[in-house]
């Protein structure tokens, strides 16, 4: 029988300058830093209870992390000057709940940090006023 | 690339576009940057606004859409978004964009965002086909080789639309 439980921890690439990557972290998505260690150059962001660590020597990655009120962040981030590689986009109805409560439709968007990690912002959302397919 | 908007479409037709999310605030500044406007709104201070839009400006650039709509509802008082004729303009400008995907380097999620904005707006029309089904989980990540699904449904649509494959048709 595997013991082997939730994700504890997912590394993402430093980038060059790994103040650049934290600063865009705190500045644009409000996630301060957990713990740094210099050196070796690595630090931490918790998201929930996942630890996201940045550090040399892993390639560029992609995390999504829930967000409540997708659609003002972008609006408010785009007045920002912000760069989105994707505006809030629907990529999935859960009719049958796997995922969540039934019905809901599942909204991404998607930024990249200095890094050139990519950024993507979930939100679940009740369906929608006209949902039904004909 | 060659850009989707030839410059010769009017301020309608690229609102449209726009609103289904066919083409980007980007695509909007450069379709003013080449279009050669007539005199009934070469003028316009709205239009003008585009055209002068620097496109490195994230700010300024993210307001292309609002002049575009503001000249629409200033120099086409007739057009009416729910109308036929517009739901007729988006068939042509969804069909050409899909057959752009088939020739070009467009990513999967590029056409997908159309779906949702197609179906409220114009309410689930048919010639949307199989397009919901086959954009289910495309996200940013998707790339082309993964979704060869997409480009058979595209396919299929393009047929059922009596519309060809070929890259520089014209409805």
């Amino acid at each position: 029988m595997s013991n082997v439980g939730a994700v504890r921890q997912i590394a993402l690439s430093a980038g060059r300058d790994l103040d650049a990557t934290l600063a865009f972290w705190q500045s644009v998505l409000g996630m301060s830093v957990h713990a740094r260690y210099d050196p070796p150059g690595m630090a931490f962001i918790l998201a929930g209870d996942v630890r996201l660590l940045f550090t040399d020597g892993v390639p560029a990655g992609t995390v999504y992390l829930d967000i409540a009120g997708l659609e003002a962040f972008h609006a408010q981030a785009k007045a920002a000057g912000i760069p989105f590689t994707a505006p809030p986009t629907l990529v999935h109805r859960d009719t049958e709940g796997r995922f969540g409560p039934a019905g809901e439709s599942e909204w991404m968007a998607f930024l990249k940090d200095p890094a050139g990690n990519t950024i993507g912002l979930v939100e679940r959302l009740p369906s929608e006023p006209h949902w039904g397919r004909p | 690339m060659k850009p989707f908007l030839e410059a010769n479409e009017d301020p309608v037709t690229v609102l449209v576009a726009r609103e289904m999310e066919a083409i980007s605030d980007a695509d909007i500044v450069d379709w003013a940057g080449r279009h050669v406007a007539p005199l009934s709104y070469a003028d316009d201070a709205d239009y003008l606004q585009m055209v002068r839009c620097n496109p490195g400006n994230a700010v300024a650039l993210g307001k292309a859409p609002s002049h575009l709509a503001s000249l629409v509802v200033r120099r086409f008082p007739d057009f009416n978004c729910d109308s036929a004729k517009a739901a007729e303009t988006a068939r042509q400008v969804f069909l050409k964009r899909i057959r752009t995907y088939l020739h070009g380097d467009v990513e999967p999620l590029q056409n997908c965002r159309m779906v949702r904005l197609i179906e409220e707006k114009y309410d689930y029309p048919s010639w949307l086909g199989g397009l919901y089904d086959a954009c289910d989980w495309m996200d940013e990540r998707t790339t082309r080789d993964q979704a060869l699904h997409l480009r058979n449904a595209i396919e299929q649509i393009l047929s059922d639309n009596g519309s060809t494959q070929l890259p520089e048709a014209v409805e």
